[in-house]
């Protein structure tokens, strides 16, 4: 039995001038307190009563909206190093996705996924299930006062090339995606975003669903962007291959709760792709096409929710429109190439 | 909108009366002609899934012998309005001793050759009557993919038996090798593939798309045909007597080449956590015109052997479409009851 359909939606895209680590977080914490999503429909997220300040959320948001807060205070650089969001649809598991960016990492003890180190003007995300307030994120624990955390995962080189922002929401999960000047991709997402169409206590939490995150790495030192025909690639490249877990320290990972456990699961694309700009139908209907996980083992895990395989793109939160409005948009290497594209349901 | 859902079916094997290309058609009619499939339901040809068989025993060829087996789809299926009416359709597997001489041959780049004691395969669209396959409409009317082979030659196969599985709308023929060898030559034909469209530029008027494929001659069907990009099911290779997958151009007797859509390794351990066996959709893509279709009801599965079967609580829920029919598991599909 599937989960629930998500619904995607795209929050209005912010240009970092400077490239910050600030600047990141306030970008990410803008769009996670806009009242209006990049196609003007509206957005109602919760709220906080004293933003800034850890406590569980007010309110939480409706439809896809998450609930943003933010941490200005650790490591005192003098402006947000940390966000964090709460979902609209809350489960048994009650999860919370998190991210972090600072331009000092004096003390730094916190957690990390797979090994990886710790590097300033680097951008982490990471999720945790079991969650209660927030404490801190420099902590070698989960950043929560309960409950098992992914580790941080870093998402493109530090130093912070990033030009854009795009992120991208739905009822269970959230996708940031960061694009540099010269138009390569960088991609974190968080949370319920596997379905593993079971009820099965082995294969699923209690609530049926499978959390976790996966990122492009950041291994060369440079964080390659997401490779092109990233689809059709292993691990033979260890920062840019999304959805491909990489054993690798500061690769691109993509790891899934152990259901019941605070243990990581190694995962990956079942299978490989090479579609082009002309898989679509000849009266240019866009295909669809389900992607399925395995853990590296190869042991299946489930398929991603209303993230599909598609045909190439030419941008990276690129908005599919019909008569009908839009039907979803895109994830892709690039914003100015037409690469691999994973399509997100309205 | 999908097209209505497909159940397979499971003949029982047949056993090759020798390991001649008549006595490889023979067993299709045997099979084609069954009262009960293999887990002994009882099968009524014309209802359900139980196409309508009838063969050819006085072709000039080789008068005498089966030389060809043809099968028309069951009318009960209720998608018959659904999206338009049901194009009709004929499936057939042929092949004589004697090459034959005037046979439509298939072409995606390169032409099947006219070779004695091949079997092949075909599919016809609106067919009027068998007339004769050594010509070039082995129907009166309709449009024909020309003639694929579908098996390796028998002398060189030693075929043991054949296996059969239909559905409302597709019809798949698998020949296992004798004794200890563990391959297989397999070929389906029909309307196994779902564009996922009505537009008639996607797809036929009834929504469908009609065609075959094969694992060719030149070899057994890949033990990685997943993976594979020659003698692999639903992969055209553009390169006679090898593997084939063509469709009918939407409203034309054209035949475009499709191919599987991505590259899959599965193993025995393409399981979920718990053992359960996932049944992942299998996807083609249109070489060169801009198709996705689904495969209706075949589903990449863990490494199986050929005729085994998935249950449910003590029922069928899946039969297998695999590379090997004993002894050693590999790449497979599952056909869902």
């Amino acid at each position: 039995m599937a989960l629930p359909a998500l619904n995607w939606r795209m929050l209005p895209p912010v240009f970092l001038p400077n490239g910050t680590a600030s600047e990141l977080m306030d970008a990410i914490y803008t769009m996670g307190t806009s009242i209006v999503y990049a196609d003007g429909s509206a957005r109602s997220p919760g709220t906080f009563a004293s933003p800034g300040t850890a406590s569980l959320p007010a309110s939480v948001g409706t439809g896809s909206a998450w609930t943003w807060n933010f941490d200005n205070t650790t490591f005192a650089t003098g402006g947000k190093t940390c966000c964090y969001a709460y979902p609209p649809t809350t489960t048994a598991i009650n999860q919370t996705v998190i991210v972090g960016c600072t331009s000092s990492i004096a003390g730094a003890t916190w957690l990390q996924n797979q090994s990886d180190t710790r590097a300033i003007n680097q951008f982490y995300v990471g999720c945790a299930k079991g969650t209660g307030v927030y404490t801190t994120w420099n902590t070698a624990g989960t950043p929560f006062t309960s409950g098992n955390f992914t580790g941080f995962a870093g998402v493109g080189a530090s130093g912070l090339n990033f030009a854009q922002v795009f992120m991208l929401e739905s009822q269970e999960a959230v996708m940031i995606i960061l694009a540099r000047a010269a138009g390569g991709t960088h991609m974190g997402c968080m949370g319920a975003f596997v379905d593993p169409l079971s009820a099965s206590t082995t294969n699923a939490e209690t609530d049926g669903r499978l959390y976790g995150i996966v990122n492009t790495g950041s291994s060369s030192g440079t964080g390659a962007s997401t490779t092109s025909s990233w689809m059709a690639f292993t691990t033979a490249i260890n920062d840019a291959v999304p959805f491909y877990n990489s054993t690798t320290v500061n690769g691109q990972h993509f790891t899934l709760f152990t259901p019941g456990a605070g243990t990581l699961m190694l995962s990956q694309r079942f299978g490989t792709f090479t579609p082009t700009a002309n898989t679509q139908s000849r009266n240019g209907d866009i295909p669809s096409i389900p992607f399925q996980v395995t853990t590296s083992g190869g042991a299946y895990l489930g398929q991603l929710r209303q993230m599909a395989i598609s045909r190439d793109f030419t941008a990276a939160g690129q908005g599919l429109e019909s008569t009908a409005g839009v039907k979803g948009y895109t994830y892709s290497a690039s914003v100015v190439g037409s690469t691999d594209s994973l399509f997100l349901a309205y | 909108m999908p097209l209505p859902v497909l159940d397979w079916r499971r003949l029982a094997p047949v056993t090759l009366a020798a390991n001649t290309v008549n006595d490889a058609l023979n067993a299709i009619y045997t099979a084609g002609t069954a009262a009960t499939y293999a887990d002994g339901s009882a099968r009524t040809p014309g209802t359900d899934c139980a196409w309508t068989w009838n063969r050819d025993t006085t072709n000039a060829l080789q008068p005498g012998a089966t030389t060809a087996c043809y099968a028309t789809p069951p009318t009960s299926f209720p998608s018959v309005t659904n999206p338009g009416t049901v194009i009709p359709q004929t499936v057939i597997w042929a092949g004589s001793t004697a090459a034959p001489t005037a046979t439509l041959q298939y072409v995606s780049v390169t032409t099947d050759a006219r070779t004695a004691n091949m079997i092949y395969v075909g599919q016809c669209k609106n067919p009027g009557a068998y007339s004769n396959w050594n010509t070039a409409t082995p129907f009166t009317t309709g449009q024909f993919t020309g003639f694929a082979t579908a098996a390796v030659l028998p002398a060189s196969a030693v075929w043991g038996q054949m296996q059969m599985y239909e559905s409302q709308e597709a019809v798949v023929v698998q020949f296992w090798r004798a004794a200890a060898n563990t391959q297989a030559s397999s070929a389906i034909a029909g309307g196994f593939l779902d564009p996922g469209s009505a537009s008639s530029a996607v797809a036929e008027t009834d929504g469908r798309l009609y065609g075959l494929s094969s694992s060719g001659s030149g070899n057994y069907n890949s033990a990685t045909f997943l993976t594979a990009t020659t003698d692999a099911l639903f992969y055209e290779t553009q390169t006679a007597g090898n593997s084939r997958f063509g469709f009918f151009v939407p409203g034309s007797a054209g035949i475009g080449g499709m191919r599987r859509f991505g590259t899959f390794a599965p193993g025995t351990g393409t399981v979920s956590l718990n053992g359960d066996i996932p049944l992942l959709p299998f996807y083609a893509a249109s070489i060169s015109q801009f198709v996705n279709p689904r495969l209706r009801e075949i589903y990449i599965v863990r490494d199986l052997l050929s005729a085994q079967r998935i249950q449910v609580g003590g029922v069928d829920y899946a039969y297998i479409l695999g590379a090997n029919w004993q002894t050693t598991a590999a790449d497979a599909l599952a056909l869902t009851v």
